[in-house]
């Protein structure tokens, strides 16, 4: 199934080669979790944890089982104002 | 022993005083709104000669504490009616403190033509008339100050939108380029400084030293623990600086509550021209600066220079809110035309978060179209140059409202909601309708809890939690603004109770006081209900303590909600 993958705040570098700015499409395995879909995108076991993970516009964690059509968006620890 | 200054502008003296047995243990917003709530009759009009214009450095200012330099000016607001504190950082609020100056305050009203300044320096405190400076922008009186008083001072000033009298008009603070970029921006302050013809003040620190502590080495142990929180927690020493404040509009952007078109939704689909990233990159493309301290002893640096295609310096920053007020909620998508307008903004001394949230409802009335940057351009132009159009704006988004026939007028206390849907981050909407301030995000920053996750995790999206998170973070809020802290220490404090507890043994250490951690609640909260009790005698009742009823009816895309905390919820907030 497909889901999109939104990077922020530096971990863009993390997305595949020709993707859009901060985003991109992939391809997930039925009961894959947000730790999956890092992990394929090379995201390192250390940085994993200090993750803001979003789905579809509400917090989620590394556990989540992603959804046909979901939209990850996941920052570093960020706060500003 | 500390020192107030009390400035006639009546008879055009200034008289010192020895700070109060009774405020001896209150600095910044403390002070000022119990010297305002004491000394201003409630029921009086906030641009008359009763009104006090108070500034005040907080209880840390002028040590070496990390990030201590905020200056907080608190008088009755023209904005909201109600009382008002509002604060910056820049250079000034260390330098009045190691003069030994707990406040200056303003009082009466001068009836002639000429402007003033106030020259304020270990020589002592003197009115000095100015009307060659009268009606200049900021910039160039700034310029033409540090001709005439030395280049290492630091600029208090009102703009001609101050002078003018505009309830939207900010107080400028001059930072350590001395440029007049820092801005006590919400509620008016600028035209209640306009009102008494006090055009600025310039302060002289030479020959003055840091503020000694009582107790030294306990300070500086304390001292030691909160720099090092601060360096430690990845916010304050990795993304502040890097990003700085307007790291969080992606963030906001994706959890759906970036106000976009006067509140019309909560996604931009120009986020990415505007937000933190994009500003990062095009600066260092350019040669401007990114990380940058607006105050000296900031350890956290999270403001940015601007400079234009040639590398030269437009302004500061902007910060978050600037570009979202003047980006999103205008659908404007132009990083170059929302620094112009910020210029503007700082040369005019006016409160850009007021300003964005106007121009986006009288584009809401036709007056311009949505995302025509060159048309807002042109509407603060008005507002420079005191037109009757911008007059109506110069004077917030309530009375554009009303000027135009606007019903979505996002406003509490008719002061502007700030850069956050209340419909999706519930518990900042509670800040939003209870704070004294009116519609402030700094008085109480639930975000924190709601987006970022810090100190807490409160679902946005639900009202379970929400009053109570906005009570104890507008204590803590009342608390950091009468120390002069920048609230951004609060992200490394919230999640390291050492560091908190390093605040208070600063405090402790410096003073030779014995403050507990329910003392400091204690004071926070007398500090609110101070407020609220003034806000009472102006006339404010609990329907004054609402969000406006579209955000509660109107669903908010994307996640088609709206603002259902309870009124017997929002009550009982600031009801200790």
């Amino acid at each position: 199934m497909q889901v999109e993958v939104r990077l922020f705040a530096g971990l863009q570098r993390y997305l595949p080669e020709n993707s859009s700015k901060n985003s991109c499409r992939m391809e997930t395995n039925q009961g894959d979790s947000v730790k999956d879909v890092l992990e394929k995108l090379n995201v390192p076991s250390k940085k994993l944890r200090g993750l803001m993970i979003l789905a579809n516009g509400t917090h989620a964690n590394l556990d989540y089982v992603l959804n046909e059509g979901d939209v990850l968006s996941v920052f570093p620890v960020i706060a500003g104002g | 022993m500390k020192k107030i200054y009390r400035v006639n502008m009546t008879d055009l003296k200034v008289k010192e005083e020895p700070l109060a047995r009774e405020y001896e243990r209150l600095g910044g917003r403390g002070l000022t709104s119990s010297i305002v709530a004491k000394e201003v009759p409630a029921a009086s009009h906030p641009l008359g000669s009763e009104n006090k214009l108070v500034y005040a450095p907080g209880l840390l200012g002028g040590t070496s504490a990390a990030s201590s330099g905020r200056l907080s000016v608190g008088a009755k607001s023209p904005l909201t009616g109600g009382i008002k504190e509002s604060n910056a950082g820049g250079t000034a609020a260390h330098k009045l403190a190691r003069l030994g100056i707990a406040a200056i305050v303003v009082e009466g009203k001068s009836s002639g033509d000429t402007a003033y300044v106030l020259k304020v320096s270990s020589e002592g405190v003197e009115l000095v008339p100015a009307a060659d400076l009268k009606s200049l922008g900021n910039y160039e009186l700034v310029e033409r100050l540090r001709k005439r008083f030395g280049k290492d001072i630091s600029c208090i000033s009102c703009g001609p939108a101050g002078e003018m009298l505009m309830s939207a008009a900010s107080i400028a603070v001059t930072d350590r380029e001395g440029r007049p970029t820092r801005h006590a921006g919400r509620g008016g302050m600028g035209a209640v400084m306009g009102s008494k013809k006090l055009k600025a003040i310039v302060v002289d620190d030479s020959a003055t030293s840091a503020v000694k502590p009582k107790n030294r080495e306990a300070f500086t142990s304390a001292a030691r623990v909160f720099t090092k929180a601060l360096g430690e927690h990845e916010i304050t020493s990795v993304t502040l600086p890097k990003y700085g404040t307007n790291v969080c509009a992606n963030l906001i952007q994706e959890v759906g509550a970036y106000p976009t078109r006067n509140f019309s939704t909560g996604e931009y689909e120009d986020v990415d021209k505007i937000s933190g990233e994009t500003q990062r990159d095009v600066i260092l493309e350019r040669g401007g600066i990114a990380t940058h301290a607006c105050l000296p002893g900031c350890k956290i640096s999270c403001s940015r220079i601007w400079v234009d295609k040639n590398g030269n310096y437009v302004t500061k920053g902007p910060e978050y809110e600037t570009i979202w007020a003047n980006g999103a909620n205008c659908g404007i998508n132009d990083l170059d035309a929302i620094a112009t307008m910020d210029r503007l903004y700082d040369d005019y001394g006016i409160d850009t978060i007021e300003m964005g949230v106007t121009i986006a409802v009288a584009m809401e009335a036709g007056v311009k179209k949505f995302g025509d940057a060159q048309g807002a351009i042109e509407l603060i132009k008005e507002v420079g140059k005191g037109t009757p159009l911008g007059r109506i704006l110069g004077n917030g988004a309530a009375v554009t409202g009303q000027a135009f026939g606007v019903s979505r007028v996002p406003v509490v206390k008719r002061q502007g909601l700030p850069a956050y849907d209340p419909r999706s981050i519930k518990g900042q909407g509670v800040t939003f309708a209870t704070s004294p301030m009116g519609a402030d995000h700094t008085a109480g920053y639930v975000v924190s809890r709601n987006v970022f996750k810090i100190g807490g995790d409160i679902d946005p999206l639900t009202t379970e939690g929400q009053a109570e998170a906005s009570r104890e973070m507008q204590i803590s809020a009342a608390l950091i603004d009468s120390l002069g802290l920048c609230l951004f220490v609060t992200f490394a404090t919230d999640d390291k109770p050492e560091a908190w507890e390093a605040v208070r043994n600063m405090v402790n250490a410096l003073y030779g006081w014995n403050l507990t951690e329910e003392d400091f609640q204690k004071l926070g909260k007398s500090i609110l209900s101070t407020e609220v009790d003034f806000n009472r005698r102006a006339g404010f009742c609990d329907t004054d303590d609402r969000l406006p009823y579209f955000f509660k009816t109107e669903k908010l895309p994307p996640h088609n909600s709206v603002f259902d905390v309870s009124d017997k919820d929002l009550d009982g907030v600031l009801k200790f």
